[in-house]
């Protein structure tokens, strides 16, 4: 078999890779130790930043954020509830905010209006009568799942093969060269071994253990979170807080649930999925500081996520690491010359992700070939299940 | 949802369909689970993949009811594993795949019979949040999270493998009510065949076992009226059969029930109760039917034996028989009214009024007659 470029992790990053690289025509199998995105990609708010709320704190993250915002939109029309967002002062200290908010905003391209407390109400009932001013931001709201199947089925469409269900166990070497994936097929219960040509660890939080079965290190600290969601479609746009990003401080509409979010910390086991007793009745508090309903609606579900942030150990609650991505050569100080690790960043950014990582796939194998993924209408997400060739693959 | 309390005072025991890639037959495994507060099904069978099998495969990724991925029977009834708490059902917990489905491995199945019939039908994900608003008004995804429970509980899905299902029909009324560019007259005519909106039989599990709580059933007796409505006064939307070998789209529904999916009644519901008693009475009546040219040609053998089966007839326990073949004819009878009420686009709103009406109605026929044969 022709070794291919073997992608690792089926999320938002693997898909939007996969993608890339199957649209500059070359070979790629992924591999995913569960479901497609049932790890990380799955579980987020379902929110398409417009960068607004990292405008102040981390303006790469928030330049990085609106600029794919608009590419998502024009390759996944109909994905996506195009209601906009507003950050709200419910507190005079909030208000304060107001003018470095908008001013930080514009720096980042970032375009908002600022509403009166009488307009934003009008626009949204639920929100707190204790509302003192809004400012709207371009994000969106979307399905944390069929964004990235519609990736995905673009992909086989493509040529790429998805591999669900297998799980990376050990790579083969030949002294600094990775020649196959060794892995576990659960559903079929047997061992495979996948030639590589190049290596892509996609793994988001798992990407540091990914890492080490090649003896390589990527400094990834594991942020898990916890969101919540409860019964009833309380408002039709993300509501975020005017403050620096904080716990609780997100009521945003899925369908007929509201979601609610989030709390952060950091963890060495991205497989940990408690949730801390205390912090489900936090995000309620908070939550219900910007829409009162929340805190009586009944509650649906709690469940935590774990982001991949990109930072050295030890961090504290990991709301001060960069929500941006890093794209890293293991060739360079681990002696792995065919492996690379993209990780950090958004489900709002994976494209621009994809890209960079698509450009050094490229480099490294010695292909020309430009990124199209700006221009280029993904499928359906109905798709993935239609048209895909996801189970026929059988690879001896 | 998960708390971090670690005091695991109870197990629970799962038991859990298996069967790899290729294998025809399943065999179930059986894992004890340390029971934690708040814990759901989906929390058990990631433990269990963790800590005990990690070759168990299943699907799941929003862990609160919006992807619908965890789709699976738990206890014999259609269930979202994420938000199905264990606490709420007890020490023994079975869990297999959905049905009318190809089983791929353990609980993965096969969805691409069930989302070929979704794209036939075309329906986009966003609607207007209020239909009658202004067009650049708020926008939100449909609500059907496309799960396949409807279609796993569906007893017609379960026996006719070219039954549309439940999910596209609703799915086909979402394009009448409000086409968003697409052509309703498309989606009627999807709907209106034999294995379209008529085949459904009033069974109503769809609409119970649904975690977004829409109405599948209801949608699909509206489509019946529209259907009737454009039958009766407009022109008749174009006649479409599925392909030849019945498959929407070239793929085969595997994995059904079969006669079983009308006879499981674990976790089912009054609908499905007066389902099977109207396919049981029916089998009964036509038995009866025979039994009873069997013992008109007895005449045939003179008065002598005429008279000694009056004799055997007058028994109590013939006039007993006789209560429960009246009792049959009634249940029969008055489920055919009902499904030919509800079927028709009629007292879709008084369903469960239309159930308690017919119990109390049939019971007093029944007593009624039963009390004039003994007296």
């Amino acid at each position: 078999m022709t070794p291919r470029i073997v992608i690792i992790g089926g999320g938002g990053t693997g898909a939007a890779l996969a993608h890339d690289l199957a649209l500059r025509g070359l070979a790629v199998t992924l591999l995913e130790r569960g479901e497609v995105t049932s790890g990380t990609t799955g579980r987020h708010h379902g929110l398409l930043h417009s960068g607004g709320r990292y405008a102040l704190t981390d303006q790469r993250s928030a330049t990085e954020c609106i600029q794919e915002n608009r590419i998502l939109r024009r390759i996944a029309p109909g994905s996506f509830e195009e209601n906009g967002g507003l950050f709200v002062a419910v507190t005079d200290e909030d208000a304060d905010h107001l003018g470095d908010f908008v001013g930080a905003c514009a720096a980042c391209g970032i375009p908002t209006k600022v509403l009166s407390r009488e307009a934003v109400l009008r626009l949204e009932p639920a929100l707190t009568p204790d509302v003192r001013v809004a400012v709207t931001v371009p994000d969106a709201t979307m399905d944390a799942m069929r964004l990235p199947l519609r990736f995905f089925a673009t992909a086989v469409r493509n040529g790429a093969v998805l591999r669900p269900f297998t799980e990376v166990v050990g790579f083969i070497r030949q002294g600094r060269w990775i020649s196959a994936v060794a892995a576990r097929d659960h559903a079929a219960g047997r061992d495979v071994v996948v030639p590589a040509l190049l290596v892509v660890n996609a793994a988001g939080p798992w990407s540091g253990q990914i890492a080490a079965l090649a003896g390589a290190r990527v400094p990834i600290r594991p942020s898990p979170g916890v969101l919540i969601a409860v019964r009833g479609r309380w408002c039709d746009r993300v509501l975020n807080r005017l403050h620096p990003p904080g716990d609780g401080d997100i009521v945003l509409p899925q369908r007929g649930l509201s979601i609610v979010g989030t709390t952060s910390w950091t963890t060495d086991n991205p497989d940990d999925t408690q949730i801390p007793a205390d912090h489900v009745e936090a995000i309620l508090r908070e939550g219900a500081r910007l829409v009162p309903a929340v805190g009586q609606a009944p509650l649906r579900a709690a469940w935590s996520a774990v982001r991949p942030l990109v930072g050295s150990s030890g961090a504290d609650s990991g709301r001060t690491l960069s929500r941006t991505f890093r794209c890293f050569d293991h060739a360079t100080g681990d002696g792995v010359d065919n492996l690379i690790t993209i990780t950090g960043g958004k489900a709002t950014t994976v494209r621009a992700m994809a890209a960079a990582a698509a450009d050094l796939v490229c480099a490294k194998l010695g292909v020309i070939a430009p990124c199209r993924t700006a221009e280029t209408v993904l499928l359906p997400h109905t798709a993935y299940y239609t048209k895909s060739a996801v189970r026929s693959e059988v690879v001896a | 949802m998960n708390t971090g309390s670690l005091t695991a005072r109870r197990t629970v025991r799962f038991r859990v369909a298996r069967r790899r890639r290729g294998e025809r037959e399943c065999h179930y495994d059986e894992f004890d689970v340390p029971y934690r507060p708040g814990m759901t099904v989906l929390d058990a069978l990631i433990s269990i993949r963790t800590d005990q099998d990690p070759g168990l495969t299943l699907r799941h990724s929003c862990r609160h009811a919006s992807c619908g991925t965890c789709g699976m029977r738990v206890n014999g009834r259609e269930r979202l594993a994420c938000v199905t708490p264990v606490g709420d059902l007890g020490d023994k917990v079975l869990v297999e795949p959905l049905s009318g489905a190809a089983v791929l491995s353990d609980l993965v199945v096969d969805m691409r019979p069930f989302y070929e019939a979704l794209e036939a039908v075309g329906r986009p994900q966003l609607r207007a949040v209020d239909g009658h608003g202004p067009p650049d008004g708020p926008v939100r995804l449909e609500d059907c999270i496309e799960c396949g429970l409807c279609t796993s509980a569906c007893p017609l899905v379960a026996t006719d493998r070219r039954y549309l299902g439940p999910a596209a029909l609703a799915a086909a009324e979402r394009v009448v009510r409000e086409p968003r560019g697409q052509d309703p007259a498309a989606a009627l005519a999807l709907a209106d065949q034999e294995h379209g909106a008529w085949r459904c039989h009033v069974a109503l599990e769809c609409s119970q076992v649904c975690p977004a709580g829409l109405d599948p059933a209801g949608a699909i007796m509206e489509l019946r009226r529209e259907l009737l409505r454009r039958r009766l006064g407009h022109k008749s939307p174009q006649h479409e059969e599925p392909a030849e070998d019945g498959r929407w789209g070239g793929r085969r529904r595997g994995g059904r029930r079969g006669v079983r999916g009308w006879l499981d009644p674990r976790g089912r519901h009054s609908g499905m109760w007066t389902f099977v008693a109207g396919r049981l009475t029916g089998l009964g009546l036509l038995c009866y039917l025979y039994l009873h040219l069997i013992v008109l040609s007895l005449l045939t053998r003179g008065p002598g034996t005429w008279d000694r089966f009056i004799e055997v007839a007058s028994h109590p326990a013939f006039l007993a028989l006789d209560v429960l073949m009246i009792a049959g004819l009634v249940v029969h009878g008055l489920h055919g009214v009902r499904v030919a009420l509800l079927g028709s686009g009629l007292l879709t709103g008084t369903r469960k009024a239309l159930m308690i009406t017919s119990v109390v109605s049939g019971g007093l026929v029944v007593l009624t007659a039963a009390l004039f044969l003994f007296s």
